[in-house]
């Protein structure tokens, strides 16, 4: 009797108090355009302003983008430290003007050196020491990467930044675009030894639908540490391949991660990868 | 000494999304989930979200605590926010102070823990970090140090919360012969110290410092 009405309570409280949950929690909303339009006028720019602007394909904003990336003189350096936020503003601006459709060369220039130096980059080892099964041990920097950082008279400070923020911050500004101008560069930045590269350069190929790159991103997959395979296999759940389908439930243990991402496949499509 | 305590973000606010405390929760997913917070709000979907990755991200950046006495070693790891230290001799009479020497002021910035790996790296000082000096007033000496988060974590606030990113600052300071804490601001746990004795902590109130903006910041007393 007790263990019914237990099961009974499971069954009917546990529902309800999820309902509850939601209905207490507070959804932030996207700002309007025209509020997206002031805060595009106001210093300092942000990131987030300029990319919601080309999400939501207002082209209005394209003279005051072409300006502020005129303004902003820094030019991207094959040096191993991370980019200045300057060229992360940069680098956004000419990332949506693509996106909005304008067909300034200089824009997609831009961004196409800027990842072109990620997917070139001759990448130190994984900063991070590693356990045996190849988990993370954490605050600790590798002896290997440590001794990159002697060799090549780099501080291991920012080229642990670079590494690990840094080089993927190169390459979003174009993998977001969804120009199939990027192929060549997403293909070469597969075989790079930075996993979030490859992780970057796999959601690229998503947005374009380059099946013919699932194989090598399987491969890679099943060649990182264990802490690294589901990263870049998160890609893999963008794909329209039932190899790529596959291949995905094996890398992802997380049942949880892998409904969110494909509820988002099927809402967005591989665009879901950025909502 | 100005230092993230864990214990203030411990627990961590309810109601967050799953997603979202198992990305920020994985090493590698955390990493990638920061690198696209430099642009796009990924998993941020309620006010909860919000709320829990802020707590997060500072409960997984906190420092050692320095305990009761600050040792050498806790120094040379720089394993905290901001140290100030001041010591100076003047003399002192009703109006006016003279006769003013420092004999030291450490305006020392600590490393900001990376709230994936733990691994150290460097944050931004303020112009008026260092600066030590008499007030207009005339009646008391001071030194103040002041930072703030390195440029990728002041971005991934800007992304956020929409805001950029207030300062942190200690002004220390004599106007007779103890010293005090003359202003502060109001995160993260100051810890002051005589002698290298402790004496007391200020409690942070992490939610009306994230209200804040650049502007918020140390002025010249």
């Amino acid at each position: 009797m007790l263990m019914m009405a237990l099961q009974m309570k499971t069954r009917y409280t546990v529902p309800l108090v999820f309902a509850l949950v939601g209905f207490s929690q507070d959804a932030l909303r996207t700002p309007s355009v025209s509020s997206l339009m002031d805060d595009l006028r106001k210093e300092p720019l942000m990131a987030v302003t300029v990319n919601r602007l080309a999400d939501a394909h207002a082209v209005e904003a394209i003279p005051i983008l072409k300006e502020k990336f005129a303004k902003i003189t820094a030019q991207p350096s094959k040096n191993y430290v991370s980019p200045t936020e300057e060229l992360l503003n940069k680098s956004i601006i000419a990332s949506a003007l693509v996106r909005l459709g304008d067909p300034g060369p200089e824009y997609w220039n831009f961004i196409a050196s800027f990842a072109q130096i990620a997917a070139e980059s001759d990448s130190p080892p994984f900063p991070v020491e590693l356990d045996a099964s190849g988990r993370l041990v954490r605050g600790k920097i590798s002896s290997e990467f440590e001794a990159w950082a002697k060799k090549t008279n780099t501080s291991a400070g920012d080229a642990y930044q670079n590494y690990m923020y840094g080089m993927q911050f190169r390459m979003l500004p174009l993998v977001m675009t969804g120009d199939p101008r990027g192929l060549p560069i997403f293909r070469k930045a597969l075989t790079s030894r930075n996993y979030f590269v490859q992780a970057r350069a796999a959601e690229g190929l998503a947005l374009l639908r380059d099946n013919d790159s699932v194989p090598l991103i399987i491969e890679i997959c099943s060649k990182a540490p264990l802490e690294y395979q589901p990263v870049i296999a998160r890609a893999l759940i963008y794909f329209n391949d039932s190899r790529a389908r596959q291949a995905s439930e094996k890398f992802i243990t997380n049942r949880d991660l892998l409904n969110l991402n494909r509820q988002r496949y099927a809402k967005d499509g591989p665009r879901g990868m950025f909502r | 000494m100005s230092w993230v305590d864990a214990t203030y973000h411990t627990p961590l606010p309810s109601g967050a999304n799953g997603a979202l405390i198992w990305n920020l929760d994985t090493p590698g997913f955390c990493t990638t989930l920061l690198g696209l917070w430099l642009v796009i709000p990924d998993l941020i979907f309620t006010s909860d979200d919000l709320n829990y990755a802020n707590h997060w991200l500072l409960k997984n950046s906190a420092n050692l605590n320095p305990g009761q006495s600050i040792s050498t070693g806790y120094m040379n790891q720089g394993d905290y926010r901001m140290f100030n230290a001041l010591r100076a001799r003047f003399r002192k009479s009703v109006f006016t102070i003279s006769d003013l020497a420092f004999h030291e002021h450490r305006a020392w910035v600590g490393a900001t823990p990376d709230p994936c790996t733990g691994v150290l790296f460097g944050a931004e000082v303020h112009p008026y970090n260092g600066a030590a000096n008499i007030t207009s007033n005339g009646f008391t000496v001071y030194g103040i140090a002041s930072s703030r988060v390195g440029a990728a974590g002041q971005q991934i606030s800007y992304t956020l919360n929409g805001r950029t990113v207030p300062w942190i600052f200690t002004t220390v300071g004599f106007s007779g012969k103890a010293g005090s804490l003359l202003n502060h601001s109001l995160y993260p746990r100051h810890s002051i110290y005589m002698n290298n004795s402790f004496q007391s902590s200020i409690t942070p109130n992490v939610n009306a410092f994230i209200a804040l903006d650049a502007t918020s910041q140390p002025t010249l007393p």
